[in-house]
């Protein structure tokens, strides 16, 4: 692979070069401890009994036969469970009323001293109920739709100009309607909690993307200080946004322990509660018109939204937001509406909102290509803004053509006859097929490291601890941030301890939106100029500095973010319509490049992400009965080794001054972005057959 | 196309069912043939839809896979020969 590092600026370069994890050994040794591993207290097993409607309220819930059950210590029911008395979200506020808004939703749980105890009781718990009508299936014509208050962090609808009588006016056009399915995070490592209240404090054992905001949650949960809550999260084994806020398992833990003080309450959600209780993408109906002069440069963009939601709470997925980025146009219009489901919450997922999006703008750009006669690389070039078409902006670095111009050389996209259907090898079509990725760059404020130095004695080098309570959620933060820490300090990351993932430790924001290395490296730099400030090269034992990351006024004045361009190749078997992927590249700009290593898995992994949507992945709600059907790995099906084949990533230099300190954009999250689109479009290449709607399966193409 | 399988009272009642099989032998191995035997096997075949979604493509997939692999077949029995 290439990769063109920009060298380190600040002091000897610890970071930008590759390092291996950590804890990768602890890792592969099976000696790294996950929460549901931690040391439990006395420990007694949680299982949930999960509501078998999809809306209305329990009558009565009989738990003589599970309270028989030897080994069960407690059945917790709406009328028994100890209360959640302060302010939470409606999925946080489990077992508090009979109430049921989405099948699956705790109605009862047991306690038990062994798992299998736990699991038998469960299933011998009698919950009836007095079922009202729901509706599950996803209708985007429904009547319910309504504009939601926001969509994420952004305004649900935008319009610049009259995009309406510009397409119209335009003398070509695409008006095309795209459909992505309700997916799951499913991270490896399901949901773990182990809970334990000793008197008013709450100790938490949590598989987290932020320990403090979890804290937080727990405090105003349950009415109590922020420091009579711990929450410990060493190793998260995949988080991908489902591990962002509390869901109702972790809150299930919580209440029972409340039940046994003193005791250690230990719960792992099976996939099927995965499923039921921890968040989804909502599904989306896209419908993209695109108005085009011949020369192929944009009069008039439109993207406009339907999406599934959830009746008990709102979650805005924002999914036509990258069509405000991506390209340059005078006319523009993007919305969203929501249609209110009797399902769970909907929540963020690996590229909330660019993910699906790019789905539906990328095969809509790759449309007017073949409209046009225009070249789908040459196309997008054509229509490179000059400030961010959103805000009006300049860019702080923006080398979308540059990815697009690299990706096309390496790929050998000169060579690409644009007719489709004319490449049969063996049996099979082949095509090729580009999309654009996009991903907002930014950091949160507000997280703070704390620096100690320890002298090592007998002329050995001292060690400096570097506290932050960040995620090391898979993506490698553990490693990075040792890096830039010792960078900053200008020592070697050997001389670095980083600890992270404990409350006990400053406070840090989120891993999430792509924006924990930037959010967490402002402070630790802050830290280290503060460190080097006061004690100069040769600090005296126990010398100790703290930052907090400010504010980037540089938000105001610039946009940023990410950018990319996945190129791939797919062969259709021209008899059965099976798809395969046997080539795909990925030339992203993102900025300074951390760790070559962990960033190229970052990436790789978006990409196997991307072909797994584009592929598989597609949860099947019952309209019947509100269930998800396909609520294991068995029927919901992901990605594996053999679907992917030549696969690579690489990225060219970008050196931006704005966007942190340490010159760093997101990386955890564009990966996906765009992947599925453009394997629509060399599907379309290959056969000649547009696919319109996700996951691509083989019945498109038969008989084609 | 030509039969070979080791005796089997049961051989009469089934081969009433095996329609592709009956519309194939004597015949050349074309595509064609392929696709016109795999026509006849599931001549009686009704597909179902539901709301979330139906098996009609498994019909004409059926005729898309008996003739790439009886193609293959063939191709295998010439190269053999």
């Amino acid at each position: 692979m290439t990769s063109t590092v920009t060298p380190g600026t600040r002091t000897d370069g610890a970071a930008g070069t590759s390092h291996t994890r950590i804890e990768g050994p602890a890792k592969v040794t099976g000696n790294a401890v996950y929460a549901y591993e931690q040391d439990a207290v006395d420990p007694l097993h949680l299982r949930g009994v999960g509501a078998t409607v999809a809306r209305g309220r329990v009558r009565a819930v009989d738990t003589t036969a599970a309270a028989a059950v030897p080994g069960v210590v407690a059945v917790l029911t709406p009328d028994t469970a100890p209360r959640v008395d302060g302010s939470a979200t409606p999925e946080q506020t489990v077992l508090q009323s009979g109430e049921v808004h989405h099948r699956g939703q705790y109605v009862a749980a047991v306690l038990a001293e062994t798992a299998e105890a736990a699991r038998e009781a469960a299933d011998l718990v009698v919950v009836t109920y007095d079922a009202e009508p729901a509706t599950t299936a996803f209708d985007p014509a429904s009547p319910e739709a309504y504009t939601p208050e926001v969509v994420v962090a952004f305004p649900p609808d935008a319009t610049t100009g009259d995009p309406d009588a510009a397409f119209a006016a335009a003398p070509v056009q695409v008006d095309a309607t795209y459909r992505t399915p309700i997916e799951y995070h499913h991270p490896m490592e399901p949901h773990s909690t182990v809970a334990r209240w000793d008197g008013d404090h709450l100790t938490l054992f949590e598989a987290s993307q932020a320990v403090w905001s979890a804290r937080r949650e727990l405090a105003q949960m349950f009415g109590i200080g922020d420091d009579d809550v711990t929450v410990v999260s060493p190793h998260v084994g995949g988080g991908f946004g489902t591990k962002g806020t509390l869901h109702g398992g972790s809150v299930l833990a919580v209440v029972a322990a409340r039940a046994v003080p003193g005791r250690s309450v230990k719960l792992a959600l099976t996939r099927r509660e995965m499923t039921d209780l921890t968040g989804y993408r909502p599904a989306t109906v896209q419908r993209v018109r695109l108005g085009a002069g011949t020369d192929g440069r944009l009069h008039s963009l439109a993207h406009d939204v339907v999406e599934s939601g959830a009746r008990m709470a709102e979650f805005g997925e924002p999914t036509a937001v990258i069509s405000r980025h991506l390209y340059a146009s005078p006319h523009r219009r993007t919305s969203h509406r929501v249609v209110p489901l009797d399902l769970s919450t909907p929540t963020y997922m690996r590229a909330p909102g660019e993910a699906p999006g790019s789905f539906g703008a990328e095969s809509a750009l790759d449309e007017l290509a073949v409209a046009l006669g225009i070249d789908p690389v040459e196309l997008r070039i054509r229509n490179e803004p000059d400030v961010d078409p959103d805000t009006g902006r300049p860019f702080s670095s923006r080398n979308l053509v540059a990815c697009l111009q690299r990706g096309a050389e390496r790929f050998g996209w000169a060579d690409r006859d644009p007719r489709p259907r004319t490449r049969l090898v063996d049996g099979w079509w082949h095509g090729t097929g580009v999309a654009a990725a996009f991903f907002p760059s930014f950091a949160m404020p507000g997280s703070a490291a704390a620096i100690r130095y320890a002298d090592g004695g007998a002329g050995a080098p001292g060690r400096y601890r570097v506290d932050i309570a960040a995620a090391d959620i898979g993506q490698g933060a553990r490693t990075v941030l040792t890096q830039i820490a010792a960078e900053a300090l200008g020592v070697p990351p050997a001389q670095v301890d980083l600890n992270l993932g404990d409350t006990g430790l400053p406070h840090a924001t989120m891993a999430g939106g792509s924006a924990g290395t930037a959010s967490w490296a402002t402070a630790i730099v802050e830290a280290a100029d503060r460190f080097r400030d006061k004690w100069g090269t040769d600090p005296e034992d126990a010398a100790e500095a703290d930052g907090v990351a400010g504010h980037n006024p540089a938000m105001a004045e610039y946009a940023m973010g990410a950018h990319g361009a996945h190129f791939v190749e797919v062969a259709v078997h021209a008899d059965t319509g099976e798809i395969r992927v046997p080539r795909m590249l990925g030339v992203f700009a993102a900025g300074r490049i951390l760790n070559p290593l962990t960033a190229r898995s970052q990436f790789l992994g978006g990409m196997v992400w991307g072909l797994s949507m584009a592929l598989h992945e597609e949860g099947v709600v019952d309209p019947a009965r509100g269930h998800v059907v396909n609520h294991d790995l068995a029927g919901y099906h992901v990605a594996a080794n053999a679907d992917v084949g030549d696969i690579d990533a690489e990225w060219v230099d970008e050196d931006d001054p704005h966007v942190n300190p340490v010159g760093a954009k997101g990386i955890g999250e564009i990966g996906i972005v765009g992947v599925a689109a453009a394997v629509a479009n060399a599907a379309h290449h290959a056969t000649g057959v547009r696919v319109r709607s996700l996951p691509i399966t083989l019945e498109h193409f038969l008989g084609a | 196309v030509q039969v070979e399988r080791p005796a089997d009272p049961g051989a009469a009642a089934a081969s009433a069912r095996r329609r592709a099989e009956q519309a194939l032998l004597g015949g050349p191995a074309t595509d064609e043939a392929f696709r016109a035997a795999a026509a006849a096997e599931t001549a009686d075949a009704r597909a179902v839809d539901t709301a979330v979604g139906g098996n009609a493509f498994k019909i004409p997939l059926v005729a898309g896979t008996v003739t790439a692999t009886l193609r293959g077949l063939a191709a295998h029995r010439t190269e053999a020969a």
